[in-house]
């Protein structure tokens, strides 16, 4: 065996162009695969940082003719959470964003309200500190403790090592410091902002001011629930204890939760977010998917080269077998050969992975740092390479190993290869070289397939830009700002509001300036409702539809770019104490409202005793993603209803980037605790939202690349191979008379028949497989033009390929090619 | 020679000379040589003194380094690839001692294969194909492949190929090389056959049973034409 290893370098020394193609082809399949595991990995492997999280489930309220899984009321969670007894505990968390002085700076943060044995339930020891008492949130406003994550102590504070018992203020209000959690620890959610702190659900009234009915009423879903698995309880039982609890209240409180049962998920798929984690599945098997390809390609490269080296060694075996070599022995060399290779590759992939993960990394949105996701090389990602390694060995050695054992004895020995055989075309067609073509029409397929997935996000990305959002974009700049976490009263916030509209509007290159809860692609802070129309009886779809509420500033519609096709603007007339009026867009009248004109006509919502008048009809714009269709839309008057977070909204008349300073300025001189806004503008945040789309392209057109590139090298290989075999046939059809011209057709032929075999297979198999990726998608996944495109291109480029070994055919000289050895 | 005998074709003064690792091989030296139509010549000498060589200039394989070399009048040694391509599909029938069948192609195609290259339609091309595999008594194994033929076979196949294109000349290099010697005899007087048939024969052999067919046998000796015999004289030589 050690002789095999031995002899195995030996030979791979002694080729040193045959090694380096096989190296660099795996290297570059393995590399690409352990850079696309690092980020699936991270997103969905890594387990969560709490004790025995296969105990940990997370809990949704349902609501029938709805596929929406919901938060839950906070009395019902504290119902389910003292009477189902499946439970060893259950824990409440709702987000909430914050500033907070006393740090290096004031600065705006994203933590959790949480119920008391949150860590407890979770099984999170402090790393400093301690986490909450049982106690803590019993009583509101009681205790004004706050636990922080590692992230924040190393970044704001230093990494102060008295930090446990130091003040800050929150929202305007002292708290203490209580502990640190582990660096592992960022909360609940495996992609997305970590939280940075944590405080009891009891001190509501200092960061969640805007919203006391969240914790008095059974209407608001606000919270969300984790619990822990009494030891030997089934999830199935816990739900089934969950959905009869439900029932119960459905009794007991039947106004707010006639309709309302619960589900249950392991926590694990939770933390993907239970909407979208379907999507990120799929978008987690696309990119292993398109690596896995390159891999295959990479795969059938090898076998291809060292198929044909088998071939051209079968004179050597056959010796080996003449002289009483058992065959088990041959293949056994053979393998520790691809063995060596294989390992050889697995080094360099891991280099090519070290260099793909930073490049992977500079291709994140402006957003993203390693608080949300973070590409370590860790030893379960190396398991990973390894295990490729090893199975890429196999999956190319074996074939070649056991083909080239298989050598027939008189003929090799005489060097015969070429005279006429005994052997039927049939038999031929299982010898190494159709073997050979079936591994390059496999390659073209695969690559086929590479390259319309990679067409097709290109194709979306740019149909994505072309798509109308529904307002306009250039010019626009937003810039969030939550003044309830400044501590501010309604009144406060309000004056704060309009003195910031006054003195932006009154910059130089300044349009217009309004407020907007919430602004079409550019975050999403308001609450969503249901809606009932005056005297109407609405179908059970709509009677569960959340529709999004949005308070906004008069003069939104105009600053945004959003027309108003129908009734009027809100005006500052519109102030508490006047009659309650609401704007909705298009699809919410055709949805409500079928037929009819609303303008005039009212509708109320679950928390509100009163009716809201509808006033005027916006266009719809695009709040969610750009290629979704529309969703309904209600606005309601900012100066009526009291937002405690919003976006500020600026429209100029040119480019707004060198405004930035000014508007920072403006708003630190309203308030210079107010953590410093973050200007963006709206052609960037558009371009972050698509980062999905656009990172999709990228990696699928450097691997689609990749691909293309090592087929390339494959049906060159086996071209030249071809020519080479084919020797002396082409030298008799030149003695016969053939032109060049019919030289060079003969062996582009055979080129083209296994390219046109491997994209009719490749277009069919893409047709079946980009239907799994639809929904990632704003083309058709059969879009003619890709398939088309694609096509073509593949044919041009393996003619090119072919073309070297065609023309050295047609140099065969015939007295050479016929001299009979 | 009679008047009428037309000279098909004339060697002046060729020469050929391989240039291997600065090692110069004079192949041939000073040959002049003519061929009349319908004539059956044997060119013979022992290895290595320039026969097939001489052949491969013959069939425009290779050019002479110098001399003149004329087919039916006109001088070919100077023709660029694909003149001499076209020459030797339309003109030259090949037969070799490895008889070069293509063990991918059937017995028809690989007959076919001149033709195909002269563009000629299909329907011409499988009468003509037909015509030559019954002269040389093949037509029942047209769908058969070259390893399911037996040498004699095979190499009559090649000789059907060779004549499918009515060329002015059939050139033909040790035919019987790979034979044994029933075989060999067997091809030998098909080539007779076809000459009987008025076809014109260039065979190299060093076979002295086979040389004596022939109306004329050049003897070679070191790229050197020695000594030219006539048939007449080779019998009585007997
Ligand atoms: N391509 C070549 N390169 C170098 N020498 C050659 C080549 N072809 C033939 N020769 C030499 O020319 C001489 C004549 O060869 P050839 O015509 O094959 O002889 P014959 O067919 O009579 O046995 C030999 O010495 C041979 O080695
Ligand atoms: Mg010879």
């Amino acid at each position: 065996m050690l002789q095999d290893i031995r002899f195995a370098f030996r030979s791979a020394v002694r080729n040193p162009a045959l090694t380096a193609v096989i190296v660099t082809s795996l290297a570059l399949g393995i590399g690409a695969n352990t850079t696309i595991f690092t980020l699936i990995n991270a997103v969905f492997l890594r387990p969560i940082p709490v004790e025995k999280p296969g105990e940990l489930v997370a809990a949704f309220t349902t609501m029938p003719k709805s596929t929406a899984f919901q938060s839950f009321a906070f009395l019902n969670f504290k119902d389910f959470r003292d009477n189902v007894q499946e439970f060893s505990g259950m824990a409440a968390y709702q987000f909430v964003g914050a500033n907070m002085v006393g740090g290096a700076e004031p600065i705006g943060l994203g933590g959790q309200l949480v119920t008391a044995n949150y860590f407890s339930v979770l099984g999170v020891q402090a790393a400093r500190g301690r986490t909450f008492f049982a106690d803590e949130d019993k009583v509101d406003s009681a205790a004004p403790v706050m636990v922080i994550s590692n992230g924040l102590w190393t970044r704001t504070f230093g990494g102060d090592p008295s930090i446990v018992g130091r003040y800050v203020t929150l929202n305007g209000s002292k708290f203490e410091i209580i502990g640190v959690t582990p660096p592992e620890f960022k909360g609940l959610q495996s992609i997305g902002g970590g939280s940075e702190f944590w405080v009891p659900i009891s001190m509501h009234p200092q960061l969640n001011p805007a919203n006391p009915l969240f914790y008095t009423v059974r209407n608001a879903l606000s919270v969300q629930v984790v619990a822990r698995l009494r030891p030997g309880v089934s999830m199935a039982q816990a739900d089934q204890a969950m959905k009869m609890m439900a029932d119960r209240l459905a009794k007991q409180y039947p106004n707010e939760n006639a309709d309302r049962s619960t589900a249950l998920f392991p926590l694990s798929e939770a933390v993907l977010g239970i909407g979208q984690r379907d999507d990120l599945r799929r978008s987690g098997g696309l990119l292993l998917g398109a690596t896995g390809l390159v891999l295959l390609i990479a795969c059938a490269n090898v076998a291809s080269l060292l198929l044909a080296r088998a071939m051209a060694r079968r004179k050597e075996i056959a010796v080996r077998l003449s002289v009483g070599a058992p065959r088990w022995r041959l293949i056994r060399q053979l393998l520790a050969e691809s063995a060596v290779l294989s390992l050889l590759g697995g080094a360099a992939g891991m280099l090519v992975a070290y260099w793909g993960r930073d490049l992977l990394w500079a291709m994140r949105p402006s957003w993203m740092d390693s608080r949300f996701l973070d590409l370590k090389l860790e030893p379960r990602v190396l398991a990973f390479t390894i295990a490729l390694t090893f199975l890429t060995g196999w999956l190319f050695g074996l074939i070649p190993a056991i083909q080239g054992s298989r050598a027939d004895l008189v003929s090799a020995i005489k060097g015969q290869f070429d005279a006429p055989d005994r052997r039927s075309r049939f038999t031929q067609l299982a010898m190494g070289l159709d073997l050979r073509s079936i591994l390059v029409s496999g390659q073209v397929a695969l690559s086929l397939v590479a390259l319309i997935g990679a067409g097709l996000f290109l194709r979306s990305v740019q149909q994505a830009q072309r798509l109308s959002p529904g307002f306009r974009v250039e010019g626009l700049t937003v810039m969030f700002m939550n003044t309830a976490a400044q501590g501010y009263s309604p009144q406060r916030a309000t004056e704060f509001y309009k003195q910031a509209i006054e003195r932006v509007q009154a910059l130089p290159g300044v349009q217009s300036a309004t407020w907007g809860e919430n602004v079409p692609q550019a975050g999403n802070a308001g609450v969503s409702r249901r809606v009932f129309p005056e005297g109407k009886e609405l179908p059970a779809e709509l009677r569960s539809l959340f529709v999004p509420f949005n308070d906004v500033f008069p003069r939104y519609f105009s600053t945004v770019g959003i027309p108003l096709v129908k009734g009027r603007d809100f005006s500052a007339a519109d102030r508490e104490g006047a009659e309650q009026v609401a704007i909705i867009s298009e699809t919410t009248a055709r949805m409500f409202w079928p037929g009819e004109d609303p303008v005039g006509r009212r509708f109320k919502h679950r928390l509100n005793p009163n009716f809201f008048r509808v006033v005027g009809i916006a266009a719809d714009a695009k709040f969610g993603t750009l290629g979704g269709a529309a969703v309904p839309h209600v606005y309601l008057s900012a100066t009526q209803f009291y937002a405690p977070a919003m976006t500020l909204c600026v429209r100029t008349s040119g480019d707004p980037a060198p405004l930035f300073p000014a508007f920072r300025q403006t708003i630190r001189g309203l308030d210079s605790t107010m953590p410093l806004p973050q200007p963006q503008t709206m052609t960037s945040a558009i371009a972050d939202n698509l980062w999905t789309a656009r990172l999709g392209a990228e990696l699928l057109a450097v691997f689609g690349v990749l691909a293309v590139a090592l087929t390339v090298v494959g049906i060159y290989g086996v071209m030249a191979y071809t020519v080479t075999r084919r020797t002396k046939e082409i030298g008799i059809r030149i003695a016969l008379g053939a032109e060049q011209t019919a030289v060079l057709q003969l062996v582009l032929r055979q080129g083209l028949k296994l390219t046109a075999l491997g994209v009719a297979v490749g277009l069919a198999a893409s047709y079946g497989a980009t239907r799994l990726i639809a929904s990632l998608l704003y083309v058709s996944p059969a879009d003619p033009a890709t398939y088309a495109a694609i096509s073509v291109t593949l044919a041009v480029v393996s003619v090119i390929a072919g073309f070297l070994p065609a023309r050295r055919a047609t140099r065969v000289d015939p007295l050479t090619a016929l001299r009979y050895e | 020679m009679s008047a009428e005998t037309q000279t098909l074709l004339r060697m002046n003064g060729v020469t050929k000379v391989f240039l291997t690792d600065e090692v110069e091989t004079h192949a041939l030296s000073g040959i002049h040589l003519e061929i009349n139509a319908g004539e059956y010549v044997s060119i013979a000498g022992p290895s290595g003194c320039g026969k097939s060589t001489l052949l491969s200039i013959l069939g425009l394989l290779d050019s002479p380094s110098d001399g003149e070399y004329l087919l039916n009048g006109n001088p070919v040694q100077d023709l660029d690839l694909g003149e001499r391509a076209r020459i030797r599909n339309r003109e030259i029938g090949f037969i070799f001692q490895a008889f070069n069948l293509i063990g991918d192609l059937t017995v028809f195609e690989n007959v076919e294969l001149p033709l195909t290259y002269r563009g000629m339609p299909g329907a011409e091309r499988k009468k003509a194909v037909q015509e030559a595999l019954e002269r040389v008594g093949m037509a029942h194994r047209v769908k058969h492949y070259p390893s399911q033929l037996s040498g004699g076979q095979q190499q009559r196949v090649a000789v059907a190929r060779a004549l499918v294109g009515k060329p002015l000349i059939l050139l033909a290099d040790e035919p019987t090389g790979n034979l044994d010697s029933q075989n060999g005899e067997q091809v030998i007087e098909l080539l007779q056959e076809l000459h009987r048939g008025g076809a014109t024969i260039c065979m190299v052999t060093h076979d002295q049973r086979y040389s004596k067919h022939a109306d004329r046998t050049i003897n070679l000796f070191d790229g050197r034409i020695v000594d030219e015999v006539e048939a007449a004289q080779q019998s009585s030589a007997h």
